[in-house]
């Protein structure tokens, strides 16, 4: 043994001692997770998880209509003529000029011909032989123009041509070009100082319904374009050709639902939009961790609209509840998406609106939800859900939670 | 040399943050005691402490110290812990022990201060079961990890008669805190992630007292008393509850092999069962008086120099006093082995010490554990 030791010398023990510590010490990470198995190794217990439905307040719930109108949102709605309802939109274009600036000359031009473009935002993908028919207008269209006025537009006499949409097309522009002795369809009267004006209807194989792009759409707007030539300058002065997009535009709908105070509607044009009021007890929203929030509403009959075009519904927190003008908790929003011809109940996830809840008394957001359709004023889909004041499926509120775990328990 | 040395152990002091042990049966009541004892003793597995001036178990070994003396522990813990619920391994580091003694100048009187580590409450556990909300079965995964431990800060003094006779009486404050973190995360993702944090802090006040008795030569003796009094336990700055902290009642004896080295054997009585009632009123599994024993030796490799490359070794068995169940309570059994050198003409020492030990309770829980621990007097 002491021969083993002597072979060591002091200072060669010492540093080897230290080294080998610091590697030990400095090489290793603090790691103390181990399997554990309750309940011996759970002290404080379990985390017992609680679930509290919460009935609306009664009559603090109503729709409020009038927010965005039809033209207003992302898209102009055309639907197939059924019995029931149609869509129809109409859509009046800037000014189209006589004449065009050639260097420091101004010429008058010869028109070659005529492009229309419209954009499919979205359509039914099941849907086919969809097609737009496309027709002249009067240019005194504007705001507040009726379903029958566009429905008077929409005859033989001014119907100037039919624009297929592919069934194979989801979204994307569609075009019509008029040539030759087509032109006079859209050519512009001189009373008309340049300005045309279309109406737009849709047929199919079946009932359906195509969102076409609007002024507002980050895409896909109608658009006209005129190809012109000047004679008088060679071809390599030749002008670009000349667009127009609509300086008004809007849809009409033959039959659209009527105000009812006794449910909450949601969508349409004029958009409407709703209001739900909660009184949570204390005992399940101050200082419990929370899980999951449903807001669960539940239709009157199932979901009117066209199948396959994407919709949902958004809640938004309301900062002051002010009715219909309430101040809205910025960039929090809750989405859900509503499926048309469904009479399920529909479950919007906001948890992240009913944590605002828990802030101290006095900053904290009404306990209400303001209730949206998206794409706002540009879809078919018209969820009623029931109200407070209807016999049942009232809007109620699911908490998921938890109370914090007794880790003192020893 | 010196500088390198003490650079080197300064370093290693700063990398471990924990104040003690993680384990599995940290989980309840103040989690394992962590006897303050010196690297030194730590190679005979704690059968010397009593006598080691430079531990914390006795405050009439202080006594034995020449001169201003400060010494320091840090280590290094390995362990694989099985329970029902599966296997895994951890590793952890940390400084249990920081003491100073000296003797006041030209009396029989000696005083230290020391900090150490009383019990250690580090662990974490990962459990996964199914619950049912909504009336539908969830997987989950619980993530539940403490942190922390309660510390023992002991002001000592101590008075030599002679060769015969030492006393010794300790002022023992004993504070800390748990810092409790649980995760739970869902199989479905509808669920959000659930994150709870609590802290426990504890504060008690204790007194000891020790002898050392030389009744012939090749013998010492050595009895401590010691209680802690009462635990004050404060949840979230909010008073929890109180417990009585135990009782202990122990006594070693040496046996000097004349140049050859020491046998050393120790015992330790603690009432933990004091608090028995109170810890289960609150909802825990109780507390259970623990006996603990060790026997060590430390064998001279050069009898002309025993304080160089000194064997030690030792076995030591004790009972943990918190019981993951009621009625099961865990024990330890340990083997220990180290040496120790001086340097810097004696003013500079250090020691290492490496450990062995397995720890079970009824119900499928054990663990074994490897631990390096490094030890600094320093007498400047």
């Amino acid at each position: 043994m002491n021969v083993l030791f002597r072979r060591f010398t002091l200072r060669r023990f010492a540093l080897g001692a230290c080294g080998a510590a610091l590697v030990g010490l400095l090489g290793c990470t603090e790691d103390f997770t181990t399997p554990g198995y309750c309940p011996q190794t759970c002290p404080g217990g379990n985390i017992v998880i609680r679930d509290t439905v919460i009935d609306a307040v009664v009559d603090g719930d109503s729709s409020y209509f009038g927010y965005l109108a039809p033209g207003e949102g992302t898209g102009l709605l055309v639907s197939t003529a059924e019995p029931a309802d149609q869509y129809l939109t109409a859509m009046r274009f800037g000014a189209f000029p006589d004449s065009v600036r050639i260097g420091d000359s101004l010429y008058a031009f010869v028109v070659d011909s005529v492009g229309i473009s419209l954009g499919v935002l979205a359509r039914d993908p099941d849907a086919t032989g969809i097609a737009l028919q496309v027709y002249r207008a009067p240019v005194t269209v504007d705001s507040g123009i009726t379903f029958a006025e566009v429905a008077g537009y929409v005859v033989p006499a001014t119907f100037l041509d039919s624009i297929t949409v592919p069934d194979t097309l989801e979204n994307g522009n569609v075009q019509v070009v008029f040539r030759g002795a087509d032109l006079v369809k859209v050519a512009i009267p001189a009373a008309d100082s340049g300005v045309i004006a279309l109406a737009v209807s849709v047929t199919a194989d079946s009932a359906t319904g195509v969102e076409l792009g609007s002024t507002t759409a980050a895409g896909f707007l109608p658009r006209i374009t005129w190809y012109i030539s000047v004679p008088e300058v060679d071809s390599t002065k030749q002008p670009a050709p000349i667009q127009r997009v609509p300086t008004f535009d809007t849809y009409v709908q033959q039959n659209p639902p009527a105000p009812d105070p006794d449910v909450l509607q949601v969508g349409g044009a004029p958009s409407a939009r709703f209001i739900v009021r909660f009184s949570i007890p204390d005992s399940v929203i101050v200082g419990v961790e929370i899980l999951r929030a449903e807001l669960l509403l539940t239709p009157t009959t199932p979901i009117a609209g066209v199948p396959g075009i994407g919709t949902t519904i958004t809640a938004r927190g309301v900062l002051s509840d002010q009715g219909g003008k309430s101040p809205l908790v910025p960039l929090l929003a809750s989405t859900t998406a509503v499926t048309v011809g469904s009479a399920d109940s529909v479950t919007v996830e906001v948890i992240d609106l009913v944590r605002t809840w828990q802030v101290i008394e006095g900053t904290r957001p009404a306990q209400a939800f303001f209730l949206s359709l998206q794409p706002e004023a540009s879809s078919f889909t018209l969820p009623v859900f029931a109200s407070t004041r209807s016999p049942s499926g009232a809007p109620r509120l699911r908490l998921t939670y938890v109370y914090p775990l007794d880790f003192e328990e020893p | 040399m010196r500088r390198i040395v003490v650079g080197l152990v300064l370093l290693c002091g700063v990398s471990g943050r924990a104040a003690a042990q993680s384990s599995i049966f940290d989980a309840r009541g103040l989690g394992i005691p962590q006897p303050p004892i010196s690297v030194r003793a730590v190679g005979m597995n704690g059968s010397g402490s009593m006598l080691d001036g430079m531990s914390g178990t006795n405050p009439a070994a202080i006594t034995s110290i020449i001169g201003l003396s400060v010494g320091f522990n840090v280590f290094q813990n390995w362990r694989s812990s099985t329970s029902p619920g599966g296997e895994g391994s951890g590793s952890d580091a940390g400084v249990p022990l920081v003491t100073v003694v000296n003797r006041i100048k030209e009396t029989p009187y000696y005083f230290s201060g020391s900090f150490g580590s009383y019990t250690d409450r580090d662990f974490g556990f990962v459990t996964t079961d199914t619950t049912v909300v909504n009336g539908t079965p969830v997987g989950f995964r619980d993530s539940l990890e403490s942190r922390g431990g309660t510390s023992d800060f002991r002001l000592a003094v101590g008075y030599r008669s002679g060769k015969t006779i030492a006393l010794g009486f300790g002022f023992h404050f004993i504070t800390g805190s748990n810092r409790f973190y649980l995760n739970r995360t869902f199989s479905d993702s509808v669920f959000t992630p659930v994150r709870q944090r609590s802290e426990l802090a504890y504060n008690a006040v204790g007194f000891s007292l020790g002898a050392v008795y030389h009744p012939i030569e090749p013998l010492l003796l050595t009895a401590t008393v010691r209680h802690d009094g009462q635990m004050n336990v404060d949840r979230d700055s909010l008073q929890a509850y109180t417990y009585e902290l135990p009782w202990t009642l122990a006594g070693s004896a040496q046996y000097q092999l004349g140049s050859r080295g020491t046998i050393n054997a120790e015992v330790a009585y603690s009432t933990w069962s004091d608090a028995n009632a109170e810890i289960v009123a609150n909802g825990g599994a109780g507390a259970d008086n623990t006996f603990n024993a060790s026997l060590g030796a430390e064998i001279a490799t050069s009898p002309a120099q025993p304080g160089k490359l000194p064997l030690r070794v030792g076995i030591r068995t004790r009972q943990l006093p918190f019981p993951l169940a009621p009625g099961q309570q865990p024990s330890e059994f340990s083997v220990a082995a180290g040496t120790g050198v001086r340097f810097a003409k004696g003013h500079a020492a250090a020691d290492l010490a490496l450990q062995r030990l397995w720890r079970k309770a009824d119900g499928g829980f054990s663990e074994d554990a490897w631990i390096l621990s490094l030890g600094m007097t320093l007498k400047p």
